[in-house]
């Protein structure tokens, strides 16, 4: 006999006991290595999503609402040695025929045979012509196959942008029918520049038509880079290889008098532009604005241009009339005139306004007064045959041209009929898009290479509109970033791994009292206490190391479980199909490690407590001289409880500014607390149950007995019904409440989205009349720029998210703010979106659930973003709202946002606010006039639901991992009643023998767990209730309370009946009589 | 009654066996066993190992049900009873002794004697506890009434264990091995209470033993051999 020998006989002797616990062991490792692979493999999907979407490409070239020379993609390419592919990227929309299916939001990508190097895949080279390919998402949803016909309408790009004033806003979509082939998953359908795991619906064809499409001639806004470079690299290659006509500069000769003109096919001149070439000697800065009239009492001369005269001695009070004005009006030097214009404001928006000029002087229709280039081309006025044609961005009553009119414009074109001076043109006419339509130079001291030279030198390609983003890193970066499934299902399964612990901790401890005598034995003939420690953990390695192994097989099969319901049940939180299990070898070992750790301690801690009895105790099998933790603990837990309670006063007493966390942190000391309470007690009770001989004061000592077990019960009945109640409690419910302002909803009826801005605004009541709208309702339009998905559908970690600008005042009093800075005035959250903050920092407000999951930031920290004007825009979030349809987006002011990216027209995100429930007739209404923008409505609360229901997976995870830590909890309950009833079988024998009847000692039992079960509950709700008090205190998420009853009866019943089930079965007579006759 | 004595118990024409009836693995242990005792008597039941002395008295302990034949006390049929009834019957009527004492180890000695009265009401009342002070000094354990059996010996708990059985003044004693699980002189004094007890209290006695010295104390001795008792000269 050696003690190798010793260790495996009792080891096999035991051998159910230890099965048991070796599945213990196996259960814990493989929730903790099942966690850690889940994450690894998120982590790996998400990786291979944007190696997949990006195929080579490895950094991007974007430039907003621009267009450049597809030929760029050459210059670069030749310029870095690496393949460079151009791509007209536009939004569109795609009807099946028959209009069926419908899907609003694609992305129309015109590629060219580059396409195919960057994206690493020969199937775009044979994409000519009339072809069109389309991704397999797309096909899916249209319900087409390949052959068939679809209807395509893309939104019309435009060189200028689409808002410049007096641009006319016809034509805002294109549309083609195409038959098509499928892309798949191999051939870019995932193609897609945003950092996403969702795919876009993507549409193919070759560059040359979409241009043609466009009416443009080879242009792109977006370049494609594949191969190994560095930003600096290709920041410096691109700066060189940008020419003037990338940013739409024209240069113009003008023979007629003498000059050099750089103008801009925007219409007016973007500031970096124009002060770079103002600034230059001998420029000529000109503005040419549409004024409405030039009137003299009562006469007046209608839609006229007007120029400043940069040469001329002009007060800005005064004015040039050429002499056709002047006969018209009979003018004469000295005489007043007024001048009237619009000035642009946002979605079109127009105000009228008036100045009084003084005739400085009357000048003839001749030379450098007669420079119909002055004009700027605007299309739709300038190349209009008549007037009667001009379809101009703002209202032009025809009735008011008359027949002389007609005959200048034949005859002078938009030869200006007045000068000012250039202070008022700057005062008067400047905006957001431009100060000036066009710089000149004398040629005789400047030439276009000169110009082109300082192009060149001064204009660095972020002034231009230009942005690098190296995609292929930070896309790696966000995948790795993001969502940490591995950390988040070890959270979500904290219980079972807890339940697991208590349960291998349990197992061993029934098996060492089992054996109790036989240790006794041991010792007494001389064992020392260490060396049966050793001898008993050996033995413990036994069943420890098989268990492991074990746990992870089973952890293979927890991932295959978990991913199975990833792809359906729980698909709301990946929104993928691409999901691909990955195991990594240090995984594997940090999950041994752990589960070793862990079964070490679940093992040794009853080791250590049941050596400490005395021998002739062991021997006899009692536990007379047992110490354990639960005594002199008296003051911990009302400490405990005290501390958990001034924390929940202080936090009330802070009402608005209190914090969830210090509620949760209170719930956490109070389950603490009144469950070292109840050990406490339970120690108490053999006392108490002493005092007085009743059948109740017997069960007060059983419990007291076996504290151990007693606890175990306690706490896993305690935790069952803290997560129960604090998943109810969070679980996101649509009530009624939907439509109050206070709700995430912001009480509006509908959530939309174009495809196509709407460049107008939809509540101008001109407008609504030539529209035939309901005025009843208002909408509210957000200007829209591109960025990362935020919300919580996107798994990537983001960091740019979409910004939407908007009339604050628009939403006043609306929402509700959950966080905020002291910059957010709290009687009036939403116009501190206006205010100028130091250092030009931008105010901004977001969803809470974006700030802190989506962006990993909290209030008061800075986003930032590159300007139109390549500058830093650097946004400060001010306040998080709670849950609402805002989720994703990035909220600013208009002002700021029409600052910051000032040539961006159009809205695309709208909310309409419903007049006495007419939300859905509204929106109808909407839908049919905005059809061809690609509207896309959903209901504010079914956008809300749509995001509750990701927060509601996470809480089903949390629920279905929860009740199998329950059915877990359930088994060492049963296992305890089990074993407890088989210790006392004899104890219960002499009771039934005695006349006890046999109802009694079962009713006994279940008294006896009934107080340990509901001890458990009660604990776990108040913990609970206290952890979510700022819920129900806030009244804002409805808590269900009927699901949370229903789950506590269930879990006081699943307990219950197990226990009369287990005492039931055992507790009869021929069963437990021969006990009496044992020894 | 019969010749002036009343007949407490009457096991008639009892057939016991273990196993399913008809199968190879079914043992019979009583077959056709009549037996009767006459209140206030003092009965030894002898017999090999396997004779079926334990089944003996859990049938007349109402601890078991025969297959067939009847069990009647005091003119009641026993084996008609109920669960219930029987459970009421045992705490009221017996008193039980085994070769274990079955102490409950959370409770004192004074508590596991009091223990039968629960069974039928709330707690114990005077009157019972003066009775269980009455047999603790009788039997010479009170000083140790409040240690639990842990802290007493054998034959302390073996006597505790006595005392419970006649806690609720049952009408007859069973007693099955009392003092196999006892050295010799607490053996001797354990036979003697029992004997004692039973006489000045008039408590039927039956005890099932090996020990001679015990069966010698008794006033009739059977013997249970192939199914049936027989008396013993």
């Amino acid at each position: 006999m050696t003690r190798v020998r010793f260790v495996l006989r009792s080891f096999f002797h035991y051998g159910r006991l230890n099965l048991l616990v070796a599945l213990g062991v196996a259960l814990a490792t493989a929730i903790l290595s099942g966690a850690l692979m889940i994450g690894d493999s998120m982590r790996y999907s998400l990786e291979q999503i944007t190696l997949s979407r990006l195929g080579n490409i490895s950094h991007l070239v974007s430039v907003n609402d621009r267009y450049f020379r597809a030929a760029l993609a050459n210059d670069l390419e030749k310029s870095i040695a690496r393949p460079v592919a151009p791509l007209l990227q536009l939004d569109g929309m795609a009807v099946s025929e028959g209009g069926a299916r419908r899907v609003n939001q694609i992305k129309v990508n015109g590629v060219d045979d580059n396409f195919g190097r960057v994206a690493g895949t020969s199937f775009f080279d044979a994409l000519n012509g009339d072809d069109v390919a389309i991704s397999e998402n797309l096909a899916r949803k249209l319900e087409v196959r390949e052959g068939d016909a679809i209807l395509i309408r893309i939104s019309k790009a435009s060189l200028m942008p689409r808002n410049t004033p007096f641009v006319s806003e016809s034509e805002t979509t294109v549309t083609l029918r195409a038959t098509f082939r499928i892309a798949d998953r191999q051939n870019m359908a995932l193609f897609n520049l945003q950092n996403s795991q969702q795919a876009p619906y993507n549409l193919f064809m070759p560059l040359d038509r979409l241009n043609r499409l466009m009416e443009f001639e080879g242009r792109a806004n977006r370049l494609l880079v594949s191969g190994d470079i560095s930003t600096e690299h290709l920041s410096e290659a691109l700066g060189k290889c940008l020419r003037p006509e990338d940013a739409g500069l024209v240069f113009r000769s003008l023979p007629a008098t003498a000059e050099i003109e750089i103008s801009t096919e925007r219409v007016f001149l973007e500031d970096p532009v124009a002060s770079t070439y103002v600034q230059l000697p001998e420029s000529r800065p000109l503005m040419t604005y549409f004024v409405n009239a030039i009137s003299k009492e009562g006469k007046s001369v209608p839609y006229s241009f007007a120029s400043s005269r940069h040469h001329e001695e002009l007060a800005p009070d005064e004015i040039l009339v050429n002499d056709w004005v002047a006969e018209d009006l009979s003018l004469s030097p000295r005489d007043s005139v007024q001048v009237s214009w619009f000035e642009v404001g946002p979605l079109r928006q127009l105000e009228e306004k008036h100045r009084m000029l003084a005739v400085k002087r009357i000048v003839p229709l001749l030379g450098a007064y007669a420079d119909s280039t002055l004009m700027p081309s605007i299309p739709g006025i300038s190349d209009a045959g008549h007037c009667r044609e001009w379809e101009a961005g703002v209202p032009v009553d025809l009735s008011l041209i008359r027949q002389k009119d007609e005959d200048y414009w034949n005859r002078y074109r938009g030869t200006p009929k007045i000068f000012v001076s250039p202070e008022l043109a700057l005062e008067a006419w400047s905006n957001r898009f431009g100060n000036y339509t066009a710089v000149r130079f004398p040629s005789e001291k400047v030439d276009e290479e000169y110009l082109r030279a300082i192009f060149a030198l001064e204009l660095s390609y972020g002034e231009l509109g230009f942005s690098i983003h190296a995609v292929r890193e930070k896309g790696l970066k966000a995948a790795r970033g993001g969502v940490d499934f591995g950390k988040l299902f070890l959270g979500l399964s904290f219980f079972l791994l807890l339940s697991a612990i208590l349960l291998i901790s349990l197992l061993f401890r029934l098996n060492l009292e089992g054996r109790s005598s036989q240790f006794g034995s041991l010792l007494q003939v001389g064992f020392h206490g260490k060396t049966m420690t050793q001898l008993l953990l050996a033995e413990a390695l036994l069943i420890i190391i098989p268990g492991i192994l074990a746990g992870l097989f089973l952890a293979w099969g927890y991932v295959k479980i978990v991913f199975l319901f990833l792809n359906t049940l729980w698909w709301d939180i990946v929104r993928t199909p691409v999901i691909l299990v990955t195991i990594n070898p240090g995984t594997l070992l940090t999950g041994v490690l752990l589960g070793s750790v862990i079964a070490l301690v679940s093992v040794y801690v009853p080791l250590r407590i049941f050596l400490r009895r005395q021998v002739a105790d062991l021997h006899r099998g009692t536990r007379l001289a047992a110490k354990t933790p639960w005594r002199n603990t008296n003051r911990i837990p009302l400490l405990l409880i005290v501390a958990a309670v001034m924390l929940v006063v202080w936090q009330l007493i802070a009402g608005e500014s209190a914090d969830p966390l210090f509620f949760f942190l209170s719930g956490g000391l109070l389950l603490a607390g009144l469950l070292t309470g109840i050990g406490t007690f339970i120690a108490g009770m053999e006392k108490y149950g002493a005092k007085e001989l009743t059948l109740e004061g017997l069960n007060m000592r059983l419990i007291a007995r076996n504290r151990g077990r007693s606890m175990t019960v306690v706490i896993l009945f305690a935790l069952a019904t803290f997560l129960v109640v604090a998943i109810g409690a969070n679980r996101q419910e649509m009530y009624g409440e939907a439509a109050k302002p206070a709700s995430g909803s912001g009480g509006y009826s509908h959530f939309a989205e174009t495809a196509v801005p709407v460049l107008y605004d939809l509540n101008d009541p001109q407008r609504r009349l030539t529209e035939g709208l309901d005025s009843s309702y208002r909408v509210v339009q957000f200007h829209r720029i591109a960025g990362d998905d935020a919300s919580c559908l996107n798994l990537n970690k983001i960091e740019n998210p979409v910004i939407l600008g908007f009339d604050a005042e628009a939403l006043r009093g609306r929402f509700t703010f959950s966080t905020h800075t002291p910059e957010l005035d709290r009687s009036d959250p939403w116009m501190s979106l206006k205010k100028q903050l130091p250092g030009g920092l931008v105010p901004a407000i977001a969803d809470q659930t974006v700030i802190q999951w989506g962006l990993m930031m909290k209030v008061g920290d800075t986003l930032l973003y590159q300007q139109e004007t390549g500058d830093t825009l650097r946004i400060k979030l001010i306040g998080g709202l709670a849950p609402s349809i805002f989720q994703g987006y990035i909220l600013i002011d208009n002002t700021h946002f029409l600052t910051n990216y000032p040539s961006h027209s159009g809205s695309s995100v709208f909310l309409i606010d419903p007049d006495q429930g007419k939300g859905d007739a509204a929106a109808e209404e909407l839908g049919d006039l905005l059809r061809d923008n690609g509207f896309e409505v959903t209901s504010a609360p079914a956008r809300l639901a749509e995001f509750y229901s990701v927060t509601n997976t996470y809480l089903a995870i949390f629920l279905a991992l929860g009740i199998l830590a329950l059915a877990l909890g359930t088994v060492g309950l049963g296992i305890v009643v089990a074993r407890s009833v088989l210790e006392r079988k004899q104890e219960l024998a002499t009771l039934l023998a005695l006349g006890f009847r046999r109802a009694q000692v079962v009713s006994s039992i279940l008294k006896e767990y009934a107080f340990l079960l509901v001890s458990g509950v009660l604990t776990g709700l108040l913990a609970a209730f206290t952890a979510v008090m700022p819920v129900f205190i806030n009244g804002n998420t409805p808590v269900s309370a009927g699901t949370v009853l229903v789950m506590i009866s269930l879990i006081v019943m699943n307990g219950f009946v197990w226990v009369i089930l287990l005492a039931r079965s055992m507790v009869k007579s021929h069963k437990l009589l021969p006990a009496l006759r044992e020894l | 009654m019969q010749g002036g004595v009343m007949m407490l118990l009457e096991l008639i024409d009892i057939y016991k066996g273990y196993g399913i009836p008809g199968s190879r693995s079914f043992r019979p242990v009583l077959y056709g066993l009549n037996w009767r005792l006459d209140a206030g008597k003092r009965v030894g039941i002898v017999g090999p190992s396997g004779s079926g002395k334990t089944t003996f008295l859990n049938l007349a302990g109402a601890l078991d049900r025969p297959d067939s034949g009847e069990v009647v006390f005091n003119g009641k049929q026993v084996t008609s009873f109920s669960d219930t009834e029987m459970a009421w019957f045992r705490n009221r009527e017996l008193g039980f002794v085994f070769q274990q004492h079955h102490l409950l180890p959370q409770c004192t000695l004074w508590e596991n004697v009091l223990l039968p009265v629960l069974a039928a009401k709330k707690k114990a009342d005077v009157s019972d506890k003066a009775w269980a002070e009455y047999l603790l000094k009788k039997t010479g354990i009170w000083e140790q009434r409040n240690q639990k059996p842990a802290e007493l010996s054998g034959g302390e708990c073996q006597r505790t264990a006595v005392v419970r059985a006649l806690i609720n003044r049952p009408e007859l004693l069973l007693a099955d091995e009392p003092t196999g699980a006892l050295d010799e002189k607490n053996a001797a004094i354990l036979s003697e209470l029992l004997t004692g007890l039973s006489r000045e209290e008039g408590i039927a006695l039956v005890t099932v033993t090996h020990e001679p010295e015990l069966a010698a104390m008794m006033d009739e001795v059977y013997l249970l051999h192939e199914g049936r008792a027989t008396k013993q000269n």
